[in-house]
C-alpha cells in the first residue's frame, strides 16, 4: 500500500476535527476529497504531509510512518499546493518553479535542477510567461505555476488544496488536465474540491467527508442524491452526460 | 512572446537574467569604491591627491597621515560596514516578518539602544564602580546599548510569536517601544548634568566618524558572519516568502529559520548601533530601492541590499560632512531627514513588502 491512514484523530482544541479516519491509497490514483466547509478536507491534507501532527492513529507512506521521515525526506515524497497560496515573493515563474527542487538540493540550485525546471515549464505550457513576475499573472496562471512547482518537486504524491477555487472554466479544466497528466506519469494525487460535477468527471475515486468522518468512498457511481443531501444539506438532481454525473443543486433542505 | 522556447532557450534566458542581477552587484561595488575614494578627500581639511600619494607611497607621517588613517578611513569603512549591516538587517526583517515597514529603526531596536547608552552615561559611573571599572567611557555605553536593544528585540519577538499577531501588530509594538525608550531617554536627559547631557545627545545621533579601528573590526567581523549566513541560507529564506505551509512541504523549517533570522539580524544591528549610534531609515528604505531596481531571488536581494546600504551611508556621511561646511552634521540627522519622507511615501503607496 502506498499511503495508509489508520484510525486517525486530529484536534486543534478539545473537539476532534478528524475522527477515526481510515484510508488506503494505491499508487497512481486520482482521489478527490469533497465535503462542506469545515468538514476536515484541508486538515486531512495537512496531516498527510505532517504539517499538522496527528493526535492519534497512524499515517504510513511507503510502509513507514510519516513521523519517522525527516522533513526533507518527506518533501521528496510529498508535494503540496496550498489553498489560495499566500505568496508574497516577487519571484518570476522560473524561480518559483525552481523552488520545487529545494528538497533535492543543498544551498543552491544545480544545473540539473534548472534543467528539470525548464522542462516542467515546457510541459505545463508556461514558456511564454517563464520570466514574468508572479504578481503580474492572473489567478489561473499563478495556480498553474504552483502546480508546476509541485511537479518539479518530482514527488510521488501530490496534495492539492482546492486548486480550482476562483478560477474561470477554462482554467479549471486546464488545471485538472495538468493534474491528470501528472497522474498518468505515475504520480498519485489527492485533491480537495467543491465543484461536484467537475469531481465526478475527473476523479478515479471520490471520498466524502462529513463532520470529520469518511462518509462515503468510491468511484463516481458512489455519488448519489441522497448522500449529497445528507452531507451538504442540499437537495440535488443528478444527470448523466457521457457516462459522467452532473450535479445540479435544487434547494437547501 | 514566444511560445516555442525550448529547454535550452529557457536556460539561456535564465542565465541572462541572473547575469543582469550580478551586474547590479558589480555596479554597486564599483560605486562603493568610487564613493569611498572620493570621501577620502572630503571633509573639514582639504586634501589633494598628491597628499594621498605621499602618504601611501613615500610613507609620510604627520597630520595628513593622521587625517587619512585615523579619521577619514575608519569613518568611511565604518559607514560602509554599518550601512551594509543595517540594510541587510532591514531586508532580513522585512522578509521574515513579511512586513514592508520592518527595520531596526521601526521595530524600536535603535531607540532602545539609544536609551541604553544614555542610561550608562547618566546613571552608571564607571569610575565609582568596581564592576564596570574595566570598561572605559566608550565601551560602557556600547555594552549597555547592546543589552537594551536585545531587550527590545526579545519583546518584539515575543509579541510576533503570538498566534494572533498580525503584520501591523509588530510595527505597532515597535512604535510603542520607540516612544517608551524615547521617553526614558528624555527623562534621563532631564536629570543629567551638562557634560552627560552633551554626551547623550552626541551619542543619540549616529556618526560613523566616532569609531576607531578596533570597533570597526568588531562590526566587520559580525557583518561578515551574518552576510555569509544569509547568503548561504538565501534559498531557504526565499521559500519562506511563499508561506509556512509551502515551506514545510519543501522541507524548510520556517519557525526555526525565522527565529535565527531575527536573532542574528538584531545582534548585527545592536553591534552597529552600539558603536555608531542611531542611524535611521537606511535599513528600512534600502531593500525597497533594491526591489524596485531588480529584486532577483532572496539571496541576491540580501547581497544587493547590503551593498546599496553601504553605498548610501557613505554618500550620506559625505553629504553630512559637506552640506553645511564647516559644520559637520552627524549622518543620523541627515538620514532621518531624508528617510522620514520616504517612509511616509512607502506607507501611502502601501508597497507590498
Amino acid at each position: 500500500m502506498f499511503l495508509e491512514i489508520k484510525a486517525l484523530n486530529f484536534s486543534y482544541t478539545e473537539e476532534n476535527i478528524l475522527k477515526r479516519i481510515n484510508l488506503n491509497v494505491q499508487k497512481g490514483e486520482l482521489i478527490t476529497l469533497i465535503g462542506p466547509n469545515g468538514s476536515g478536507k484541508s486538515t486531512l491534507l495537512k496531516c498527510i504531509n505532517n504539517y499538522l501532527q496527528i493526535n492519534q492513529g497512524k499515517i504510513k507512506i511507503k510502509n513507514k510512518e510519516i513521523s519517522e521521515y525527516t522533513q526533507r525526506e518527506l518533501a521528496q515524497i510529498i508535494a503540496y499546493v496550498p489553498q489560495a497560496a499566500e505568496d508574497i515573493s516577487k519571484l518570476n515563474v522560473f524561480e518559483t518553479v525552481l523552488m520545487g527542487r529545494k528538497p533535492h538540493s543543498s544551498w543552491k540550485a544545480s544545473r540539473e535542477d534548472k534543467k528539470i525546471t525548464a522542462k516542467v515549464i515546457g510541459e505545463m505550457g508556461l514558456e511564454s510567461i517563464a520570466f514574468k513576475n508572479l504578481n503580474e499573472l492572473s489567478g489561473g496562471q499563478r495556480q498553474k505555476v504552483f502546480i508546476a512547482r509541485a511537479a518539479a518537486q518530482k514527488a510521488e504524491l501530490i496534495l492539492l488544496d482546492e486548486p480550482t477555487n476562483n478560477l474561470d472554466l477554462k482554467h479549471q479544466l486546464e488545471i485538472f488536465n495538468l493534474i491528470r497528466k501528472e497522474v498518468k506519469n505515475g504520480k498519485t494525487a489527492i485533491v480537495t474540491m467543491h465543484d461536484l460535477s467537475l469531481v465526478s468527471r475527473f476523479s478515479d475515486r471520490i471520498i466524502m467527508l462529513k463532520n470529520g468522518k469518511v462518509f462515503s468512498d468510491g468511484n463516481q457511481n458512489s455519488l448519489s442524491a441522497a448522500k449529497i443531501n445528507s452531507v451538504y444539506g442540499v437537495e440535488v438532481s443528478l444527470k448523466e452526460h457521457n457516462g459522467k454525473k452532473i450535479i445540479i443543486p435544487e434547494k437547501v433542505v | 512572446m514566444d511560445n516555442n522556447l525550448s529547454v535550452e532557450d529557457l536556460l539561456k534566458k535564465e542565465k541572462k537574467n541572473s547575469k543582469k542581477i550580478l551586474m547590479l552587484s558589480l555596479v554597486l561595488l564599483l560605486l562603493i569604491v568610487l564613493a569611498a575614494i572620493y570621501s577620502l578627500f572630503v571633509g573639514a581639511a582639504r586634501l589633494e591627491f598628491s597628499d594621498l600619494l605621499r602618504v601611501v607611497f613615500q610613507g609620510e607621517r604627520g597630520m595628513i597621515y593622521n587625517i587619512i588613517w585615523n579619521i577619514r578611513l575608519p569613518a568611511i569603512l565604518t559607514s560602509l560596514a554599518a550601512g551594509m549591516g543595517l540594510a541587510l538587517a532591514g531586508a532580513v526583517m522585512q522578509s521574515t516578518l513579511k512586513n514592508s515597514l520592518a527595520s531596526p529603526f521601526t521595530l524600536g531596536i535603535s531607540h532602545a539602544a539609544a536609551f541604553g547608552a544614555a542610561f550608562a552615561i547618566v546613571v552608571v559611573e564607571p569610575e565609582n564602580s568596581t564592576i564596570f571599572s574595566f570598561l572605559d567611557g566608550v565601551y560602557l555605553p556600547a555594552l549597555s546599548a547592546f543589552l537594551f536593544s536585545q531587550l527590545a528585540v526579545i519583546t518584539v519577538l515575543t509579541i510576533s510569536a503570538r498566534q494572533q499577531a498580525g503584520r501591523e501588530t509588530i510595527v505597532l509594538a515597535g512604535i510603542a517601544l520607540s516612544s517608551l525608550f524615547t521617553a526614558g531617554t528624555t527623562a534621563l536627559e532631564f536629570f543629567a548634568d551638562d557634560l552627560e547631557l552633551a554626551s547623550v545627545i552626541y551619542w543619540t545621533f549616529g556618526d560613523p566618524g566616532r569609531t576607531n579601528w578596533n570597533q570597526f573590526i568588531v562590526i566587520v567581523f559580525v557583518l561578515l558572519l551574518t552576510l555569509f549566513y544569509f547568503i548561504y541560507q538565501g534559498w531557504n529564506y526565499g521559500v519562506l516568502n511563499s508561506g509556512d505551509e509551502l515551506a514545510a512541504s519543501l522541507g524548510v523549517d520556517s519557525n526555526r529559520l525565522r527565529l535565527i533570522a531575527m536573532t542574528v539580524s538584531s545582534i548585527l544591528t545592536s553591534v552597529i548601533i552600539s558603536f555608531v549610534g542611531v542611524i535611521g531609515f537606511i535599513g528600512l528604505v534600502t531593500p525597497h530601492i533594491i526591489r524596485k531596481i531588480a529584486a532577483g531571488n532572496q539571496r541576491q536581494l540580501f547581497l544587493n541590499s547590503a551593498l546599496a546600504g553601504g553605498l548610501l551611508l557613505i554618500i550620506a556621511d559625505n553629504l553630512a560632512r559637506t552640506l553645511f561646511r564647516p559644520i559637520v552634521l552627524p549622518v543620523g540627522v541627515l538620514t532621518a531627514f531624508l528617510g522620514a519622507p520616504l517612509f511616509i511615501y512607502l506607507i501611502i503607496k502601501g508597497r507590498q513588502f
